[in-house]
């Protein structure tokens, strides 16, 4: 599995952002806003909605979950990925 | 009722279906489980492009969007 942050920030906001918050995964930077709008998660604030995209093998979405909770960075995601069947590699 | 009311009611059920429309279901309409997940090629804070193709017969692909960076995550 590959597991990705992403933000409407500049590249240079998310590397500060990754190391201030010792993350160990990417943070993608979209500060065009296209994928971010392609995906519809864009805010009415013009940031991205805190949503986790579930993307299959086969590249379709498996599930989206739109109900984060602001503490948890990442949400459930290995609670849900179990759920969804997707091996955790 | 006066025309002028009903013409401020009729704007109140139109300014509310509006709302309705702009804040809901942006992604989930667009969006939904089984739709192909559009390609991306995003910077990542490790330097490198990260694109979907990539993983694409290879593995799953979690991306967690959060609203802006310093703010909690």
């Amino acid at each position: 599995m590959a597991y990705f942050a992403a933000s409407v920030d500049t590249p240079e906001d998310n590397t500060r952002f990754a190391a201030q918050v010792g993350a160990d995964y990417p943070i993608l930077a979209d500060p065009t806003k296209e994928t971010a709008r392609a995906y519809g998660v864009l805010g009415r604030a013009g940031v991205a909605n805190r949503w986790i995209f579930y993307i299959g093998v086969d590249g379709t979405i498996l599930h989206v979950e739109t109900s984060v909770p602001t503490a948890s960075v990442g949400g459930d995601v290995a609670g849900q990925l179990s759920a969804l069947g997707v091996a955790k590699r | 009722m006066r025309i002028g009311e009903w013409l401020k009611v009729g704007v109140e059920v139109a300014r509310s279906v509006a709302a309705s429309v702009v804040s809901g279901a942006p992604a989930m309409g667009r969006l939904a489980v089984g739709d192909a997940a559009p390609d991306f090629a995003l910077a990542g804070s490790d330097g490198k492009i990260h694109t979907l193709a990539e993983h694409r017969g290879q593995r799953a692909v979690v991306v967690a969007w959060f609203p802006k960076a310093f703010t909690g995550g």
